[in-house]
């Protein structure tokens, strides 16, 4: 029972780190049907910044505002040029042009961080365990949860209740009649990447306490971050929660289940998903002709 | 019959004639090195086969190339060196991954095609890198045999890169073919016009399924003789960023030129070589070039020349023309 | 004699929005059925269920004898049951004699080829020579489909339907946006190609849906409302209501 419990929270916890990383993507995806392979890169940011900074002595807490606007500044600079010319050009240019930009990040990383794996040193209010049906439980663990819910329902607020979120939703759907009413949308778009890159850089500052930080890891948690996106169906926000669930739960349990050949299970489980499932768990309806 | 443009003669006579002259000038560090882009740069054309013509991005090519790659080294190792069963076992080894990946492409495209068989390229990456007693894991498998052709043995530097060659242009011909076939121009129908390809009555999964052998079977020829020239073949030889930097190889050389395949992978894997030796920061140099090329020149180096070619052709013609 | 296309029960809904209800209708061999009524009807969503493009609700489509409901679209074009789109739809980068021979190769089973590919390419050719004559277009065979001139890309359009041999030829809106002669030549190229091709025709001009067909069906949001001679149509009080009153007016 409380070893059922304790893997449950292990797969939440990895869930919320995917959610927040799945959301950064699937933000611009959505909203501005932009794919950006150089998010990982935006995540490995946030965790080194998030590193040194737990590792200074400054406030800890302040450790991922930090991490938040580093990222952002990096996602600004990158908006400006070259992501703002590629916004409306086809997925694959897209791809090839963020792609590229990852590569260059993540040597540019690994020449100012080192090739070493960086492990934060946690405040102590985040370490230790909890004991859950007396199995021991890190702390720090549910605190990703919490950020996880809290942040996720943060941005569905902002993006579905608040009137900035209905002009960027207008702004996508038509983006003239959006011009037309006075609203400059090429600074939306940015505040949008901006936020995402953040929101990268956010999740990077978290994931640091489970994943550390190495040359590499960009790629790894961009990889899974996509998974998810593609998984919940590209794009909708209840398609991306969906998505970090199942990813999440698939790639815990099958370490529990199958030690030895994890990754081979859940990808393959994945993949049969996307096989039986072309279109992810929640598809937007789309007319063809 | 059409004539052949200058586009598609000159590559090939100058291909020819560099097959030919190589063995005469380049020494053994080189003919090996340039067996080595020979072979990639065929995997990396049967990947523009999808990319190029069909409009398909797959992040599972490796799969394709790795796998043929482990066969061939595991039948040489149970069977010897002989050059057709290594061929024949990592080719079919390919064909066999191309049609799991091919029941991928017919079903889904874009995005989902990208991490569809990025996660089935994975799971050949996992299985090769856990299933040591038959991969050997994490070392790859060494103390290949070298290949052999009845009494010859082809394990030169001279012998692999003629070798390397051959393929190379055999499987040139044979995408061509491909491409200029009516399997070729379905290909691109469907990707120009999906719709009215299935109007017409062509049947969209059965062209991809056709494509996705095709550059299996291409992929995995190249890949059989891939490790012969180390007589080593390690896990990386499958894993995905190996797909990442065919892909990287493909938009350098130029995306549906074919040929350009084999330029991108010379200028990658002679940055790789060669700017590593001066600086740790050879990837920052592979990024820059990359992103330059996706900035600047998009249809790549074969895009840029051909174009460039025919465009001061054209120029010199029409001034000729004019009074 | 039996039909050549045989609908029944016909209902589609997108979401809340029934856009088909309760269809039926019997197209014969050779014969030209002209698809009438008012945008929103559900002409062109009914042309999608027939073909496959979409799958209905409800009902039955046969073709041929044979139900076809469960089939991809590529499948019931290649049994002959061809459409066309309501915007021209070719291949903007492919020559007018490539788009063709194209169609021309997937009529003689060659398609898919890869071997032999000169053989299929010389086959398909004559064909293609063949369509080009007839409708007059053969000066532009060389010419990439996105130089040709609108009603020229509309001609190319229909002749590689044409070039599949259909049994039955399902037109959408082959006319719009063509003037009056332009759209005659259309239709002629049609019937000389081979007047036993059954067509069904959606047209918003009245006079050449009622100069060019043997029977008029008639629909209005989503439901057949009359179907007849065009002598028998322009004189139903139903049809003049929702459709050709408000033009006759």
């Amino acid at each position: 029972m409380g070893y059922a419990i304790v893997q449950t929270l292990n797969a939440l916890s990895f869930s919320a780190l995917l959610l927040l990383t799945g959301l950064g993507l699937s933000v611009v995806l959505s909203l501005m049907n932009f794919v950006n392979l150089a998010h990982g890169g935006f995540y490995l940011l946030g965790s080194y910044v998030a590193v040194l900074w737990l590792g200074s002595g400054a406030p800890w807490w302040l450790a991922f505002p930090a991490a938040f606007l580093a990222a952002g500044l990096a996602g600004a600079v990158l908006e400006r040029f070259p992501f703002r010319r590629f916004y409306a050009r086809p997925h694959l240019m897209q791809v090839l042009l963020t792609y590229g930009l990852s590569v260059i990040m993540a040597d540019l990383m690994r020449w100012g961080f080192g090739a070493q794996i960086l492990t934060p040193e946690l405040p102590a209010a985040l370490q230790g365990v909890v004991f859950l049906f007396d199995m021991p439980f890190p702390l720090y663990r549910l605190f990703l949860i919490g950020a996880g819910v809290a942040l996720g329902l943060l941005l569905w607020l902002l993006l579905d209740r608040t009137l900035w979120g209905a002009v960027l939703r207008a702004a996508v759907t038509d983006r003239g009649i959006v011009e037309t009413l006075g609203i400059d949308t090429r600074h939306l778009f940015a505040a949008v990447l901006v936020l995402s890159a953040g929101l990268g850089g956010l999740s990077g500052a978290l994931g640091a306490g489970m994943l550390a930080a190495y040359p590499g890891l960009d790629e790894e948690v961009l990889i899974l971050a996509l998974v998810t996106v593609v998984v919940g169906g590209l794009g909708s926000f209840g398609g991306t929660v969906a998505g970090a669930l199942v990813v999440g739960f698939a790639l815990t349990f099958s370490k529990v289940w199958f030690p030895e050949f994890a990754n081979v299970v859940a990808f393959s489980a994945m993949a049969g998903f996307l096989l039986l499932r072309p279109n992810g768990l929640i598809a937007p309806p789309l007319r063809q002709i | 019959m059409r004539d052949i443009p200058l586009s598609r003669a000159a590559p090939l006579a100058a291909a020819l004639l560099a097959l030919a002259l190589a063995p005469l000038l380049a020494g053994a560090f080189h003919l090996r090195f340039l067996a080595e882009i020979l072979l990639l740069g065929t995997a990396v054309m049967s990947l523009d086969l999808l990319v190029g013509l069909g409009g398909l991005v797959t992040l599972g090519h490796a799969a394709l190339f790795g796998t043929a790659a482990y066969a061939a080294a595991i039948a040489a190792l149970h069977l010897g060196g002989n050059l057709f069963l290594v061929l024949g076992a990592g080719t079919g080894a390919a064909l066999l991954m191309a049609a799991l990946m091919g029941v991928a492409i017919m079903r889904s495209s874009h995005l989902f095609l990208l991490i569809l068989t990025l996660l089935l390229g994975q799971v050949a990456w996992e299985v090769a890198f856990h299933w040591r007693e038959v991969t050997g894991g994490a070392d790859g498998l060494r103390g290949l045999p070298p290949l052999s052709l009845g009494p010859w043995r082809l394990d030169g530097p001279r012998a692999l890169f003629l070798l390397s060659g051959g393929l190379a242009l055999a499987a040139y011909l044979l995408a061509r073919s491909f491409a200029d076939a009516p399997i070729g121009r379905a290909l691109v129908g469907a990707r120009e016009q999906p719709l009215r390809m299935s109007a017409l009555g062509y049947s969209i999964p059965r062209i991809r399924f056709r494509a996705m052998l095709a550059a299996g079977g291409i992929a995995g020829a190249a890949g059989s003789l891939y490790p012969f020239l180390n007589l080593y073949v390690g896990p990386q030889s499958v894993h995905w960023s190996l797909s990442a930097t065919m892909i990287i190889m493909l938009v350098i050389g130029g995306v549906g030129s074919l040929w350009g395949a084999f330029l991108g992978s010379a200028i990658y894997l002679a940055l790789q070589t060669y700017v590593s030796a001066y600086t740790d920061r050879w990837q920052l140099f592979v990024g820059l070039v990359f992103v330059l090329i996706v900035l600047l020149l998009p249809r790549g180096l074969a895009g840029g020349l051909t174009g460039g070619l025919a465009g001061s052709l054209a120029g010199v013609l029409s001034r000729r023309g004019r009074p | 004699m039996s039909a050549l296309l045989e609908i029944s029960g016909i209902g589609k809904s997108f979401g809340a929005v029934r856009v088909l209800s309760g269809i039926s209708l019997a197209v014969s061999e050779g014969e030209t059925l002209g698809l009438i009524g008012p945008n929103g009807a559900g002409k062109t969503t009914l042309f999608n269920v027939v073909t496959g493009f979409l799958r209905a609700d409800a009902g039955q489509v046969r073709f041929a004898g044979a139900p076809v409901d469960r089939l991809p679209p590529a499948e019931r074009a290649a049994r002959g049951l061809v459409r066309t789109f309501q915007k021209a739809m070719v291949f903007p980068a492919l020559s007018l004699r490539e788009s063709l021979a194209m169609a021309a190769r997937q009529r003689a089973g060659q398609g898919l080829r890869w071997l032999g590919a000169r053989a299929c390419h010389q086959e398909s050719a004559a064909r293609v020579e063949r369509l080009l004559a007839e409708s007059g277009l053969a000066r532009h065979g060389g010419e990439r489909m996105a130089d040709l001139s609108y009603g020229e890309q509309r001609i190319a359009d229909l002749l590689m339907a044409l070039a599949l041999e259909p049994r039955l030829l399902l037109l959408d809106e082959p006319t719009a946006g063509l003037s009056q002669a332009e759209a005659e030549r259309l239709l002629g190229i049609v019937r000389r190609h081979d007047a036993r091709t059954a067509i069904v025709l959606i047209a918003h001009d009245i006079d050449i849906v009622f100069n060019h067909c043997d029977r008029i069906a008639v629909m209005h949001l989503g439901q057949l409302l009359r179907t007849g001679t065009p002598q028998a149509v322009r004189q139903d009080a139903a049809v003049r209501a929702a459709y050709l009153g408000s033009l006759a007016d």
